[in-house]
Parts: C-alpha cells; structure tokens; sequence
C-alpha cells in the first residue's frame, strides 16, 4: 500500500506506564502498521497486551511514549470527531434519552438545528425505534451498544474505533450486530478498526486481523482474510483459518495429544 | 366494601367531630378565649375530610391511601379534644405558657394582617438569601471543579469558612451592612454556599473519565464537556448540596431575624414573648411548619424534576 492510500499510519510506537510500585511497565513495544481506505482491521491478543492502549492512541485519547501516529498523513494529536471511538462499556450519557445521547455529537459540533431530521434515521438505523425516549438504565446493554455504534455514526467519522463493542452481549445479539457492522461498513465505506476477544468475530468481519503478543505488546503477525461477505462461519477456509490462529496464538497446541490420551 | 368504606370515612371525622362536640358543649373556663376559629377548623376538617371520602368512593387509589390516614386522622381529633379539655376547659394547663387550641387559633384572627406582614417578610428574606446562596454556590463549585488553579486557591478557603455556622458572622454583618434585612439574606447566602459549592465541585471532578474521553471524540469542546457532563453529572450531588443548605437556611433564617431583622417569623415570635403571649409564639411556629414544608416539598419537585432520568436508576430519589 502507498502512503497516499493510507487512512492510518503507526510508525514504531510505544508505550509505558506506571506500574503499582511506579516502576515502568512497557505495554507497547515498537509497534507498527498501515490501515488503508475503508480496510476493516480486526486487532487480537491475550488479555492486557495494549490493544486499548493502542486504539486509544490512534483515537487520540493519551500520546505515546515514542513513535509517531498519523491520518492521512497529518500528526494525531487530539481526539477528534474524525475518529469515532465505541468504548468497551457504552458509555451513554445516563442524563440523557437514547435519542439525545445519539443526537450529541450534532449538539457538540453546533449542528443539531441543520442536521436535526437526521437523528430518527439514526435510531432506525440501529433498530432502537420505540425507545427514543427511553434512559440508559431501561435498556439492554446490547441496545445501549447500538445506541453508542449510532451516537459514533452520526458524525459520519472517517475512522471508526471499536473496542471490543460487542463483547459483553450474548452469541445472538452479537451475531446479528456483526452483520450490521458489516452493513453499515459497507454502506459508508468508512475505516474500521476493532479490538476483540473473539477470534471467530475477527475473521466474520475483518479483511486483516494483527494478532498481538503478551505484554509487552508487540505485533506478531498480520493475516489477510480473502473471503467475500456475506462470510460463512462453518466453511472450509473460515475454519481453516481461525486454527490457523488459534495454532500462532499458542492455543491448539497438542490438541490431538489430549484427545488421544 | 362500600360499607366498610364509609365506615372508614365515618372514623375518621368522627375524631373531629368529637372535639367539636366537647367544645360546643362545655363551658370554657380560661379567660379570653374566642373558640370561634377553632370550631370553624374543626368543622373544615370534617368538611374536608368528608369531600376526600367521596372523591375516594370512585378513585381506588385515593381510596387507599385513604383508609391508611384514617387512624392518624382520628387520633389527631382525639389529640385536639384531650388538650382542649386540659386548657380550655379545665385549666389545668396553665396559661400563659400552655394555651388551648382555640386560643392559639385565635391569634390567627387578631394578629392576621401583623403575621402576614412577616410571613412575606420571612419569604423575602428566605428566597432573597438561599438563591443568592445556590446560584453562588453552584457557581463556585462549577470553578472549583473544572480549573485546577481554582481548586488549589479556592478550595481550602471554602472547606474552611464553610464550617463556621453561618451565624457567628451576625455581629460583623450587621455592623457592615447596617441593614437586618441585608444581614440575613447574607448569613443565608453564606450558610447556603458552603454545601451546595462543595458538592457541585465534588459532583464534577467524580465525573467517570469515559464520559469526557466519548465528548471528545464526538467533537465536544472544553466548555461543552463542562455544560454537557460534567455539570449534568454533578446535579444529583448539586441537589444533596441544597438539601443540606436547607436545613441549615431555615435555622439560619430563624436565627437572623431573632437576633437582628425588624421583621420575620423570628421578630414576630421574639415580640411575642415580649408581650408574654405565649399562644402567638406557638401560632408562629404553626406557620412555620407549613411554611418550610411547602418549601421542602418545591424544592422536592423541582429535583424531581431535574433528576427524572435516574428514576429506578437509585434508589431514593424521593427523600430530601
Ligand atoms: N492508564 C494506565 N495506567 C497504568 N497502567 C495502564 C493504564 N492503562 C493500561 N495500563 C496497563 O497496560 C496494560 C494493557 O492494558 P490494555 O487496557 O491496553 O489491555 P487490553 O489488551 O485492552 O486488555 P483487555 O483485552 O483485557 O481489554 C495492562 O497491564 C494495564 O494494566
Ligand atoms: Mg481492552
């Protein structure tokens, strides 16, 4: 990929924070990669490798140690509304309606009177209709995590971050927000970036995945996903794959042993 | 049911009407007793009790609360006829320090337009203090609480004047602003400002990091970040704030127009007492009660209000 294609650009960065005793601890080691124009890109690793950390930095939220961040080749220095960020918990507003919480980022930016028709389209789009009035605690987390994916959608951001934002819900509700993931990707052809836990959603949704390792976290490998959507979980090369990285990640070893004893 | 129903209604004017009955049928024997007003308070109470009755004929709701208020409600009939007959029609209350029912009713009818003359004076002096208080107040802590050399500075002077009770300040105030009125709307102002300053600051820098870090990268700037979260988060604790400065302004309200203010429910009870008629001085407190409830209860409404989207979100949003 030329740099003129690239959305993103992580040129060796890392990362070091205080640790209980105040002794550094490196989370990130050297960590580099290139996203292109509308790429889905999954991020994978064991659990405290720096996969926030890292899609915090790209978002703009905290400022590595070393190493440069950029989009579209300028320097990323603060969050902005360009990079739409879906924390791992929602993070609705709890004084405000799933409408308003959804309409904010139009308030935030001074747009809401030009933009206001927009909003029901919004909560359509994420299927919360009926509940535009309702408050965060009288939804259902996974209806709060639509509500935070058409919040971060309304701006239309060109890079869209996604911290494991379907981690919490349960295998139905999460399979069918992966196909609306993929949908509303499709549609915008915007920049998906997503952390997860879950290797089977990485390989359903993303064309890369970048498998990180234990911390400190550095980048192990990079794997292309050839596969055309709509993707099917129990064909051949899905299956093949995700062994494929279950075996690098260190999980499938002696699988067979086990079995055999 | 329609008949225990109405049994219920009975039982509950029956205390009343019991009272009144006593009262119209013995002789009064303190002197300078007028029972006009209280018959016509009994008598209202019956009214007013019976209208409830047939409003709770149709209503289930009303109706149960209804039936659960008729102990109360009888006992309290009974309460008025005990103390009538121990003053009143007895004697053996003694005066001027444990007058009757009807003789305290009566100052409401010969001291009404002097009583309403400090009644609105208190009000006056009470929003005229306490909004100066709030708005300081949530003004101080929005400071506070958002800049950090404001916090360092400002802080520690408003952790340490807020301890003082508000009115030590009277003998300084009341010399630098001559006025009692000026005085106790200051003293209110002061006592006010301490808590609800301190937990509009305190509400703020508990604002969870994600709500700010989610306003930024949908495009919220600085100064929307503070109007649009931090200070809608700070609100539940802006309001244990006012409750908090409530109490506290009622006392001081009290207070204030004993010791300095030409006027209030404070001046009328200690000019009361200088006439040693004790039965305006329990007449005042009467309206005191009230007085402070409906402003409790105004005060509840608008938190009500303005918290409306944590309702089942914690558990007491009621209670004040
Ligand atoms: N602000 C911080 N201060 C100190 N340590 C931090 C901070 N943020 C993260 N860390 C540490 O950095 C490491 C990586 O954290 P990070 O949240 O990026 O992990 P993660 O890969 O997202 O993990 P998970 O999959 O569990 O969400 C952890 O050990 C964490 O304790
Ligand atoms: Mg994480």
């Amino acid at each position: 990929m030329s740099m003129i294609s690239d959305t993103l650009t992580i040129a060796n960065v890392s990362q070091t924070f205080a640790g209980a005793a105040g002794e550094p601890v490196e989370v990130l080691k050297d960590v580099s990669l290139t996203v292109g124009r509308n790429e889905f890109i999954s991020i994978i690793g064991p659990s405290g490798c720096g996969k926030t950390t890292l899609l915090r930095l790209i978002a703009g939220l905290s400022s590595p140690l070393s190493g440069e961040l950029l989009m579209n080749g300028a320097p990323i220095k603060t969050a902005s509304s360009e990079r739409g960020y879906i924390f791992q918990s929602s993070g609705l507003f709890p004084w405000l309606t799933v409408e308003k919480n959804i309409a904010a980022g139009l308030k935030a930016r001074g747009l809401y009177k030009a933009r206001k028709s927009e909003v029901q389209r919004y909560v359509d789009l994420v299927g919360l209709g009926g509940f535009e009035k309702s408050y965060p605690h009288q939804i259902s987390g996974g209806m709060a995590q639509r509500a935070a994916i058409a919040r971060a959608l309304i701006n239309n951001p060109e890079v869209l971050l996604l911290d494991e934002p379907l981690g919490a819900l349960d295998s139905f509700t999460r399979m069918s927000l992966q196909d609306e993931l993929i949908r509303l990707w499709r549609e915008r052809g915007n920049t998906m970036v997503m952390v997860t836990h879950d290797i089977d959603e990485a390989i359903y949704l993303s064309r890369r995945i970048v498998m990180m390792s234990p911390r400190p976290g550095r980048i192990v490998q990079i794997l292309d996903v050839p596969m055309s959507y709509p993707r099917n979980r129990a064909a051949g090369d899905f299956t093949a794959l995700r062994t494929q990285i279950l075996k690098r990640m260190d999980f499938a070893r002696d699988v067979q042993e086990e079995y055999a004893i | 049911m329609k008949i225990k129903f109405i049994l219920r209604a009975l039982f509950t004017v029956s205390g009343f009407g019991l009272a009144l009955a006593v009262s119209l049928a013995f002789p009064t024997v303190q002197a300078d007793v007028a029972d006009g007003a209280y018959r016509a308070v009994l008598a209202g109470l019956i009214v007013l009790f019976a209208a409830g009755a047939a409003l709770g004929v149709r209503d289930g709701g009303r109706r149960k609360k209804y039936e659960a208020r008729a102990p109360f409600r009888f006992a309290l009939g009974i309460a008025l006829l005990v103390w009538d007959i121990a003053s009143a029609k007895t004697g053996l209350l003694p005066l001027p320090f444990f007058p009757s029912p009807s003789k305290i009713l009566s100052a409401f009818v010969v001291d009404r337009d002097f009583m309403m003359e400090n009644v609105l004076f208190s009000l006056r002096l009470y929003f005229a203090g306490f909004i100066g208080g709030t708005v300081l107040g949530v003004g101080t802590g929005v400071l506070i609480g958002w800049f950090k050399k404001v916090n360092y500075w400002v802080f520690p002077l408003l952790k340490m004047t807020g301890v003082i009770p508000a009115v030590a300040w009277i003998p300084i105030a009341l010399t630098l602003l001559k006025s009692g009125f000026l005085t106790g709307a200051f003293l209110i102002t002061m006592c006010a400002w301490f808590p609800i300053g301190f937990q509009t600051a305190n509400g703020m820098q508990n604002t969870q990091r994600v709500y700010f870090e989610v306003a930024k990268t949908i495009g919220g700037s600085d100064a929307w970040q503070l109007l649009h979260v931090a200070l809608p988060n700070a609100l539940p604790a802006i309001f244990t704030g006012i409750s908090t400065a409530n109490g506290l302004a009622f006392t001081t309200l009290v207070i204030s127009e004993m010791l300095g203010a030409k006027g209030g429910l404070g001046y009328y009870i200690n000019w009361a007492k200088a006439w040693a008629e004790y039965y305006k001085v329990y007449a005042a407190i009467i309206i005191m009660a009230v007085m402070f409830s409906l402003i409790l209860a105004l005060i509840n409404l608008i938190k009500n209000r303005a918290l409306a989207w944590q309702k089942g979100l914690v558990n007491n949003v009621n209670d004040l």
